[in-house]
């Protein structure tokens, strides 16, 4: 039998854990309760916002617990929410002891990603310039979109610049995107700058902030809602301003 | 022809851009498959109405059904399809069209055209929300009747 005190840290870490790869707010409080309720704890309050964790914990009688958990970083891995998801799950039938179930959380929030960096901006580097065929332009512009793209995502990803500050590195992106692309226009690669431009930018595209936005909102978490929907909306007008620059200085 | 060479970029965007996220490997051959879904209900509606907004409207319908379809198969969270898979209707040349009125200080264009960004977006935002919710709806829905066989026993 665990103490409250290590169902909470279980539940904080498990929550903080998916919290920070980009997971909704209702699917973290919904895993929190979960986990506490396999472990037999009847009352569950969990508050979560897209910058901490709070959750109280009462048995009823004269016991109570309560647990702050703040998030600084986040970042984004899909694998990561649905290992948590399933061990959350797999807690209601089979509760596991305090050390192994830390032990699986440990793994899971240290493990590696799933795809190397290098793969990650090669290949949304490509799927991003595909979206020249979807926009009916020639193939050729798939070229300069493609390139445009890499030294974009190599600069802000690989090299790390400016990684702690926000909107930031999406502007520099625009505005990297902007020049490369520009420059193959001029050129005389790609007929069509728009698209080239466009789908150089577009692994940028805030999707994540603006699908959880969404789901937040319809799910009634009004705070992660809104403060999600202006990440998404700022991230996009950083976009916009960086390749706004490179355009304006260098196209007339 | 046309048809058959977009689809296949739609299949290629979703899943790349499925790993840029990092969703897990067991996935990606169904993320690919909602790129095409969405990107064949853009391409029909596109033709029959000839409206951008509708047709990113239904196109994203058919991403949210995939989503909860696909992540009830395979046990995953929803948004790991609903995130990759809205990325080639956003409206990325509407937005610079907007920007570069904007640059030319062509004011009234650069309105009009962001309006039509707001319109496809929203449509976008419109359409997971309305999955969404009834995708709650009907979870409930199920709880309640399961509740309601057990009082009955």
């Amino acid at each position: 039998m665990l103490t409250p005190k290590q169902i909470l840290d279980i539940a904080a870490y498990a929550g903080k854990i998916i919290l920070t790869n980009g997971a909704e707010i209702y699917r973290t409080e919904d895993t929190i309760t979960r986990i506490c309720q396999a472990y037999g704890i009847k009352f569950v309050q969990s508050l979560v916002t897209p910058t901490g964790i709070f959750i109280s914990i009462d048995d009823g009688a004269e016991l109570s617990e309560t647990v702050v958990r703040r998030i600084h970083k986040r970042n984004l891995n899909l694998t990561k929410i649905s290992q948590v998801n399933e061990f959350s799950r797999g807690l209601e039938t089979n509760p596991l002891n305090f050390q192994t179930a830390m032990t699986r959380l440990k793994e899971i929030s240290y493990s590696s990603n799933e795809y190397s960096i290098n793969t990650v901006i090669l290949l949304s580097s490509f799927g991003g310039c595909v979206n020249v065929v979807l926009m009916n332009a020639s193939y050729f512009n798939i070229i300069p979109a493609l390139l445009a793209s890499l030294g974009a995502q190599l600069v802000i990803r690989k090299i790390g610049f400016l990684k702690e500050v926000n909107f930031v590195p999406q502007m520099i992106a625009g505005f990297i995107a902007g020049i490369i692309s520009l420059f193959f226009f001029q050129q005389g690669l790609g007929d069509n700058l728009g698209i080239i431009l466009v789908s150089s930018i577009l692994p940028f595209v805030p999707g994540v902030s603006l699908t959880n936005s969404i789901r937040d909102a319809i799910g009634g978490d009004l705070i992660s809602a809104t403060s999600r929907g202006m990440e998404a909306a700022f991230v996009t007008i950083s976009l916009a301003i960086g390749a706004a620059i490179s355009l304006g200085v260098f196209i007339k | 022809m046309k048809i058959f060479s977009e689809l296949v970029a739609a299949f290629l965007m979703v899943l790349t851009f499925g790993i840029m996220f990092q969703a897990p490997k067991k996935s990606l051959l169904l993320l690919g498959l909602t790129g095409i879904v969405s990107w064949s209900g853009f391409f029909i509606s596109k033709n029959l109405v000839n409206n951008v907004i509708i047709s990113s409207f239904i196109a994203s319908c058919l991403v949210g059904l995939c989503g909860e379809i696909f992540a009830r198969i395979q046990r995953l969270p929803v948004t790991v399809f609903v995130i990759a898979g809205i990325i080639p209707l956003v409206p990325g040349i509407a937005a610079y069209d907007t920007m570069l009125y904007m640059i030319k200080g062509e004011y009234l264009e650069g309105i009009q055209t962001g309006i039509d960004t707001i319109l496809i977006a929203g449509a976008i935002a419109l359409a997971i929300a309305i999955i969404g919710a009834m995708a709650k709806s009907y979870k409930e829905w199920k709880y309640r009747r399961k509740a309601k066989k057990l009082a009955v026993k």
